[in-house]
């Protein structure tokens, strides 16, 4: 364990300063807007301005909490293929091979630091940093004392719910998405830069010919239902069960028992064959990592 | 594994890419305390054999190391066994003391203090990052941090390529007074057979993948003859059928597997044959190397 522990730390060393970059930099482009310097903040929501300072101060945190694991989230995604084949490109292949650690742990240690601990970093510190800057938004549009005036024994504790549950879904989502991601770093990792053109090219190529030729729409048929399993590990229950509007405050007291209900209601969709299916694609992408990583590359 | 069990024990061993045969059918042991040299020209199976004995590449025949099958058991082998794969492989963008926090956790065997302790008589700072480092600074970094591993057995592949003399000689005197007890055991490869030969205790020679020499260096200088001559003597010594003709300082001298028939030893001075000359002689000479 301890050594996984270790592996874990060698990603946030190599990888801290980018890290920062990216969980920091929306958080203070959001405080920078809010800090009055480009004018007054003004939030429409459904056509008109937001009237009060709770549903602002909501609007403020998921903003930021949002936009923050969004923008780390992606970068992770986006940059994975390039994982697959980081220690080749700069040569220290051959020295961590030549450390008494498994092929399957370092992968996996890798993959746990960028797909799930940064992003799930991302949103702690975006819903940190949210919640302290509801402050020059809230204080410039209702003044100071709206701010302390907020109802914040109902508003952190759905705040900290809304960050739970979300982070949870990332787990879940990460899992759907394991296929995609995982095949797309054993491409890049067995035929390096052709590995995700190659992957792309199929998925077109092969969604394409099957349709048109055989009127048989799988591939995109998959990759929609992928889709819309993300969206439902993040909001399982549907969104027709939970309105803003009305009393906010009564709203956010209820906050916490209704996305503890949606949290096991995405948990219950993982018991289907297409999550069984998903998981085995994923460990074939899993494997062929390790099998290159035992090859030395 | 009892103590007088040789380290290293190969038995038919072989290495394949495909359908190359990079190493084939070698069997050699490795007693410990013994320091090893692996010579052998590009491309003859040096890294290949080096691979397979930790784990790295797949093998045929039998491999024994610190009583480990190296594939099978890598992570425990390499608990035991210390590499330097080849020079400047450290990750350059981690600090020193990184890679010291990294080695700590990760290596069961390494020794923070004696890392640091080893890192202050060389000019390298724990604060230093890697990609700030010469080259030569790299490979002390990376002999500092792997000979603070209390592990039996080193294997070093060409640790020195592409250093300068100061360098070279800075990691071969780590090497020796830092990490060999007389216990421990180092397979070394490397072109710069000349600077090694004195500290060697054996010596593997590979030729195109196959295992031409396996000898201790006072073997060697018993089984083989190097005879200096004058000039007028070339003759009579070629009729000899020596392994190797070749010049030396003043003169030219020749080398026996073996003794020279009396009458030819008459003719000639008897020196001592360097590794050199050995190493060319049965590199080169393939109607040798083939009985």
């Amino acid at each position: 364990m301890n050594r996984f522990k270790t592996l874990v730390l060698r990603e946030w060393m190599q990888h801290r300063r980018g890290w920062l970059v990216l969980v920091f930099l929306p958080p203070a482009l959001l405080l920078l807007l809010g800090s009055g310097l480009f004018g007054r903040p003004h939030i429409d929501f459904d056509g008109g301005d937001v009237q009060g300072a709770l549903p602002l101060a909501m609007i403020v945190f998921a903003l930021c909490a949002g936009v923050t694991l969004v923008v780390a989230w992606g970068a992770a995604l986006l940059q994975s293929p390039g994982l697959a084949r980081r220690d080749t490109q700069d040569r220290s292949i051959e020295f961590w091979l030549s450390l008494p650690v498994g092929h399957a742990p370092s992968v996996a240690a890798t993959l746990l630091a960028h797909l799930l601990l940064l992003p799930w970093a991302a949103l702690g510190i975006g819903a940190l940093c949210g919640v302290a800057i509801t402050l020059p938004y809230v204080a410039q549009v209702f003044g100071f004392e709206a701010w302390f005036a907020l109802p914040w024994s109902t508003l952190l504790p759905a705040a900290f719910a809304v960050t739970l549950r979300v982070a949870f879904g990332l787990l879940l989502a990460t899992l759907w998405l394991a296929p995609l991601v995982l095949l797309t770093m054993a491409a890049s990792a067995w035929l390096k830069r052709w590995g995700v053109p190659l992957v792309a090219g199929v998925l077109l190529i092969g969604g394409t010919l099957l349709e048109r030729v055989y009127g048989n729409p799988i591939v995109w048929r998959v990759l929609n239902a992928l889709r819309l399993e993300v969206i439902h590990a993040f909001v399982a229950t549907g969104r027709r069960e939970i309105r803003i509007g009305g009393d906010v405050e009564a709203m956010l007291g209820r906050l916490p028992g209704w996305l503890a209900h949606d949290a096991l209601a995405a948990l219950g969709a993982l018991a289907a064959p297409g999550f069984v299916a998903a998981l085995a694609v994923g460990a074939l992408g899993f494997a062929l990592l390790v099998l290159r990583r035992q090859r030395g590359a | 594994m009892t103590s007088d069990a040789p380290l290293v024990e190969a038995r038919g061993l072989g290495v394949r890419y495909g359908a190359r045969q990079a190493v084939d059918d070698v069997s050699f042991t490795i007693a410990k305390g013994r320091v090893v040299g692996l010579l052998g020209h590009n491309g003859a199976g040096k890294t290949s054999l080096m691979k397979a004995l930790v784990g790295l590449n797949a093998h045929q025949g039998t491999l024994s190391v610190l009583g480990l099958e190296p594939r099978r058991e890598r992570v425990r082998l390499l608990e035991s066994l210390c590499y330097i794969p080849d020079v400047a492989i450290l990750p350059r963008w981690a600090r020193v003391d990184q890679l010291i926090r990294l080695m700590r956790g990760l290596h069961p065997r390494f020794s923070a203090a004696r890392a640091e302790a080893l890192l202050g008589r060389t000019s390298v700072r724990l604060s230093d990052r890697v990609r700030a480092l010469s080259k030569g600074m790299v490979v002390q970094l990376h002999l500092a941090l792997v000979a603070a591993i209390d592990a039996r057995v080193m294997v070093l592949d060409e640790p020195t390529l592409g250093l300068d003399v100061i360098s070279r000689k800075s990691f071969y005197e780590m090497l020796i007074d830092e990490w060999c007890d007389g216990e421990r055991s180092v397979l070394i490869s490397t072109h710069q057979v000349e600077e090694i030969e004195t500290l060697l205790s054996d010596v593997l020679m590979l030729n195109e993948g196959r295992l031409v020499l396996s000898i201790s260096l006072e073997e060697m200088d018993r089984r083989f003859v190097a005879l200096s001559h004058d000039p007028a003597e070339a003759d009579a010594m070629a009729a000899a059928h020596p392994l190797l003709r070749y010049r030396t300082q003043g003169g030219t001298a020749v080398l026996f597997d073996g003794a020279p028939p009396e009458a030819v030893l008459a003719r000639g001075r008897r020196v001592r044959p360097s590794l050199v000359d050995l190493f060319v002689a049965l590199t080169r000479a393939p109607e040798i190397n083939r009985s």
